[in-house]
């Protein structure tokens, strides 16, 4: 072993860190060696004295100057502490924001509040809608002109000014009701009326939703014939319209105007309304019994006055006379046709009645579909709108937070600046205690 | 770790002051030794020892319990010192330690807040302070493993895991720096050794 290899081993020899075979060779080396022996005894030397160094004491109030720097800091630093130490609750009241906002915004698209499905079978639901009336706002019952038709009919025939009990003209009033009080206002009326039968005008119309369209437009033309009417007009209409599955189809609708005989007009109306789902319907009367019978005893006074001017006629003597005579008999004749061109027309509108139908193609599918959501389909609408709505409220908070990010950054700088001053500070002030 | 040792290391990375203070009681005095040994005056001693204390409060809750306790408490005390040293000395900080001839062999005068007398000067030539001088003027690396190893008896694994080096430049350091610093004190010590012989 030689003085350079020695040299580096004395460290490890003097802390016992080496191996026996380097040990034995160490120890004969030094033996032999008298500098490296001096070397190795300052060395050992320094190393002693080293270890006789003596601790020196803590200066007595080195203790409580670190407590007090120390409770300083845990009184001035709440903010990580309390973070740190409530992260749990800080953690909950976190959770109860995020899911408050994801549920506000997933109540606002909360699912069976407005769809068109119950929409829809609310509609188809109805019994009988608001009425579109064509004309007059009076309803009448259906039935009640029928009843009122059953006396006598042919009155323009006859001259005979018929008994005016004025007790029916009160019965007018009983003509405003609902179709479903028709029964009772049949009987009330039917015990009042007397020879003097009303001259009332029916009209009705209905609206129906039909799937058969083509069919129901033949079957109703027949319809009215059969019950003595005719088809005075239709009109049928192919249009495109967008459904609840936004598929345009071609549905058709139709209007008809039908002259039904007034006897008839109920009982047609009723028949009518089984042929598909009534959206609307509404009949009204309007009597018009006193300008006929005022006309009717207008045109008797008139012919009346007719016959006298006629016999008057006969006794006259000189052309004069005869003209004067002329003249009045033209004037009375004109009058009287008038009047009775009138009493015709009413005549013909009283004994028959009008009936606007108006049809409306739809699907078969689509209407049972509309009417029968079950239960189960709209608990798994709801369920999946709900969840649509969660997801759409999770895109807000992210949208929210992220959009935030910019302001975060920024209230982060200023902390860490005025972090890092404050420390800057603390720092400053304990150099210069010291 | 000692279970006592533990208990109080996890109360005090709850935020328990108390247990934090009978932690930290028992390795005042050695932290504050370490720290006068790298720093050279007691005044700076005190101030890093206590800045590594507070150090090591505020860190608690990170000591991941690899080490033990009091490795990781000396290696923040000895890096708080070391880093200290090395801003002084970017900051071009007037050495505290000047060596100088005298008559009665070389020694350190050092820089201190209080004028010395020169009876002060005399008596410094003493054993003790004429090491500590000698361990002052070392560089810090040196310093610092001779400190740990000669002065406060640690072993090489710690030094190790304290300075975070391997075993092997550890040792060698230990080795260099012992040199070093018998070389410095070769006169002095020849003195001794001649005087008590």
């Amino acid at each position: 072993m030689d003085c350079e290899v020695v040299r580096n081993l004395m460290s490890s020899y003097i802390d016992k860190d080496i191996n026996e075979i380097d040990r034995i060779e160490f120890e004969k080396h030094l033996e032999i060696c008298p500098d490296c022996m001096e070397e190795y005894n300052l060395l050992l030397a320094t190393v002693t004295y080293c270890n006789q160094l003596e601790e020196i004491e803590l200066p007595e109030t080195f203790h409580e100057d670190l407590m007090c720097k120390i409770k300083e800091l845990d009184s001035s630093k709440p903010k990580k502490s309390f973070l740190k130490r409530n992260w749990s609750w800080a953690a909950g009241v976190a959770a109860v924001f995020v899911v408050a906002v994801i549920g506000i915004s997933s109540l606002t698209g909360l699912p069976g509040l407005n769809t068109k499905d119950n929409a829809v079978a609310e509609e188809s639901g109805r019994g009988y809608g608001a009425a579109v009336a064509p004309s007059a706002p009076a309803e009448v019952p259906a039935p009640e002109p029928e009843a009122r038709q059953k006396v006598k009919l042919d009155f323009a025939e006859s001259l005979d000014i018929a008994q005016v009990p004025t007790a029916d003209k009160g019965s007018y009033a009983l003509t405003m009701g609902a179709p479903d009080d028709s029964a009772s206002q049949y009987n009330a009326i039917q015990s009042e009326a007397e020879a003097y039968e009303r001259k009332i005008i029916t009209s009705g119309s209905i609206s129906l939703e039909v799937t058969d369209f083509d069919n129901k437009m033949d079957s109703i033309a027949d319809l009215a014939e059969r019950n003595g009417g005719y088809v005075e007009s239709s009109y049928v209409d192919n249009i495109v319209s967008y459904d609840a599955d936004s598929k345009d189809e071609k549905l058709k609708t139709g209007n008809m105007t039908l002259r039904l005989p007034a006897a008839k007009f109920s009982s047609t109306m009723e028949e009518i309304k089984t042929m598909g789902e009534v959206i609307n319907q509404n009949s009204n009367s309007v009597d018009i019994s006193d300008q006929y019978y005022d006309t009717a005893t207008r045109i008797d006074n008139l012919k009346v006055q007719e016959n006298r001017l006629r016999e008057l006629l006969t006794m006259a003597n000189n052309v004069d006379e005869i003209l004067k005579i002329e003249n009045e008999l033209n004037r009375v004749r004109t009058e009287i046709d008038l009047m009775t061109t009138n009493i015709r027309r009413w005549d013909k509108q009283v004994s028959l009645s009008t009936l606007y139908v108006n049809l409306r193609e739809v699907k078969t599918g689509k209407l049972e579909s509309v009417n029968v959501p079950s239960v189960w389909n709209k608990a798994y609408n709801g369920f999946v709108g709900a969840i649509n709505s969660i997801i759409r409220g999770v895109e807000k908070l992210f949208i929210f937070i992220v959009s935030a990010v910019p302001y975060l950054i920024i209230l982060a700088v200023l902390t860490a600046i005025g972090y890092i001053v404050y420390k800057k500070k603390i720092k400053n002030n304990k150099k210069s205690d010291s | 770790m000692e279970a006592m040792e533990k208990l109080l290391v996890d109360k005090s990375k709850k935020g328990n002051i108390e247990a934090f203070e009978d932690l930290i009681s028992g390795y005042e005095k050695k932290a504050y030794n370490i720290a006068y040994r790298i720093m050279g005056n007691e005044e700076d001693a005190k101030d890093m020892a206590q800045e590594a204390f507070i150090k090591i409060y505020k860190s608690i809750q990170n000591f991941r319990e690899e080490s033990s306790f009091s490795t990781w408490l000396y290696r923040i005390v000895t890096n708080v010192c070391l880093d200290e040293l090395r801003k002084r000395k970017k900051a071009n900080v007037v050495p505290l330690e000047m060596n100088i001839e005298t008559d009665k062999g070389s020694a350190v005068i050092e820089l201190s807040a209080e004028k010395e007398t020169p009876e002060d000067v005399c008596e410094r030539v003493e054993k003790k302070e004429l090491i500590q001088n000698a361990i002052s003027s070392l560089a810090e690396d040196y310093r610092t493993v001779i400190i740990l190893r000669d002065i406060q008896g640690f072993g090489y694994e710690e030094i190790a895991t304290m300075l975070n080096c391997s075993l092997g430049t550890i040792k060698s350091r230990i080795n260099r720096a012992r040199n070093l610093l018998k070389d410095k004190l070769r006169y002095d010590l020849e003195l001794y050794e001649k005087k008590s012989v």
